[in-house]
């Protein structure tokens, strides 16, 4: 009895039960009270799924859609942006004149560093005539001489750090800073082994370099975009952390990853990790096989090269 | 311009005579749809929108046979329906089959971190019992469920007897509670 009237369960939280169909199954319901809880729980599943969020289509799907619908040749898509009207070319090609020159006197008036940075005499003699062309990292690099580090860890309140690992100069950039507290890493790819914060390097205590690096500075902190927390937050419940922390190691370590800070917070254990963009995805699947995985947002992606992402996962033993 | 719940006939009339703005506006007022049924299918964000891209252009090329007897929602979710089960049954696929997608799902702003962690869990845990069903299953419980067809408009997309929707529902339904009973203790 109770398997039959479970069959009618659906329907009936459907109300598409036929009036005499109904009866009887309200009528097993009124003594039977498994079939109650079990009816509950079918319930809360249907309301659980219809509360899901709904998928969104990803930004610009309709421009796609109709550009393989009715593709514009590219010499109609030239022919129409050469040919707009003068009176619509020459005013916005003016403004974006006015905005450049305005905003390049902008940056001159408020750097004298970069006024005294563009002096002959304050260039560095190792500076090479082909420093336009290099990355900017490495242009950066031989102005300022090392990697500066700060004495301690930056705060979790997100206060802009300047430590840098110092194994690659591809790394020296001025790029959006840890938003939450980090250690140096001793040498890549060594994800577990965090270090004490870097002491300044001997080099800092050279007066011969004080300017260069001063106008470095003044150059990275241009050039470089505001800085933003990260809006990623995951967190990852296992069964066992020790365990847990080292298959994330592990995984690290093949995706070409690291690990750039641990901490303990409450029960949790909060890692701190950097992993190369392009294997994010990778990244976030491992992770969901070790436990159940919960994230919010997307890691911001660092302008290195190769491109990289910094998260922090918080992992946690479900009770 | 559609209006709501049902498809103008003189909007119908532009489609099916080429109207390119006709068109855009048909894609624009459809693609999260499309786009969804395909995502809880494919399970993988690049398929989906690949596939949803492939249902507009069947669409676009299958407008003049369109006589408006059923909504254009209804089509479109048939179109987008057949070829997500296609593409789950051909052999390449089933080779390759591509891990779990994450469907990050926005924090519940208004809970505290432990209730919000849970709910996290809880949908994480309903999204892999989603990709777990059947696919035969799987699309009915997402054109009923997720999408809010009827019975009938159901039955009409994937070709099938209402009895049938009936009991492979039911049967999602009850995978899906089991698999979540932990939650629902």
């Amino acid at each position: 009895m109770c398997q039959d009237a479970r069959e009618w369960f659906s329907d009936l939280l459907d109300d598409a039960l036929a009036p005499d169909r109904r009866a009887e199954v309200e009528a097993h319901l009124a003594s039977c009270a498994e079939c109650r809880v079990e009816l509950d729980r079918l319930r809360a599943t249907i309301a659980e799924l219809r509360g899901l969020d709904p998928a969104r289509a990803p930004a610009g799907f309709v421009d796609r859609v109709v550009q393989r619908v009715y593709p514009v040749p590219w010499y109609r898509r030239l022919g129409a942006w050469l040919f707009l009207p003068l009176s619509v070319k020459l005013p916005v090609g003016a403004a974006a004149m006015v905005v450049i020159a305005g905003l390049a006197i902008l940056v001159w008036e408020r750097s004298p560093e970069l006024r005294s940075a563009a002096r002959p005499e304050s260039v560095a003699p190792s500076a090479p005539s082909t420093a336009a062309l290099e990355p900017r990292a490495q242009v950066i690099s031989q102005i300022a001489g090392p990697p500066v580090a700060t004495s301690q860890p930056a705060k979790q309140s997100g206060a802009r750090s300047e430590e840098r690992p110092r194994s690659s100069p591809a790394t020296v950039v001025a790029e959006a800073p840890a938003p939450q507290r980090e250690r140096v890493a001793s040498t890549p790819p060594a994800p577990t082994a965090p270090s004490a914060p870097a002491a300044p390097p001997a080099g800092q205590s050279d007066r011969s370099e004080i300017r260069p690096r001063s106008a470095a500075q003044a150059v990275r902190r241009l050039l470089a975009p505001a800085p933003s927390p990260s809006e990623f937050a995951g967190r990852l419940i296992v069964r066992d952390r020790d365990v847990a922390t080292g298959a994330v190691a592990n995984l690290l370590t093949v995706l070409g990853g690291q690990e750039t800070g641990r901490r303990e917070d409450d029960a949790d254990t909060v890692l701190d990790v950097q992993i190369p963009e392009a294997r994010y995805d990778d990244f976030i699947r491992g992770l969901n096989r070790l436990g159940w995985l919960t994230t919010s947002g997307r890691p911001n992606v660092l302008s290195l090269d190769p491109p990289q992402m910094r998260l922090t996962i918080r992992l946690g033993v479900r009770p | 311009m559609q209006e709501d719940g049902a498809d103008s006939p003189a909007f119908v009339d532009r489609l099916r005579a080429g109207d390119a703005r006709a068109f855009e506006e048909l894609v624009t007022h459809h693609q999260h749809r499309v786009f969804g049924v395909a995502l809880r299918m494919l399970d993988n964000a690049a398929e989906a929108e690949e596939l949803a891209q492939e249902t507009f252009l069947r669409a676009h090329a299958s407008l003049a046979e369109f006589r408006g007897e059923a909504k254009l929602s209804t089509w479109l979710y048939a179109i987008v329906s057949r070829l997500c089960l296609n593409r789950l049954a051909s052999a390449d696929r089933r080779v390759a089959r591509p891990g779990d997608e994450v469907l990050l799902e926005v924090a519940d702003a208004g809970a505290g971190p432990q209730a919000s962690a849970e709910r996290g869990e809880l949908r994480a845990a309903l999204h892999r019992a989603i990709a777990d069903l059947p696919e035969e299953r799987r699309v009915v419980v997402i054109l009923r469920d997720l999408e809010g067809l009827a019975y009938d408009e159901i039955a009409r997309a994937l070709g099938l007897e209402p009895g049938t929707v009936r009991s492979r529902l039911h049967r999602a339904r009850m995978d899906l509670k089991d698999k979540l009973e932990r939650f629902l203790s």
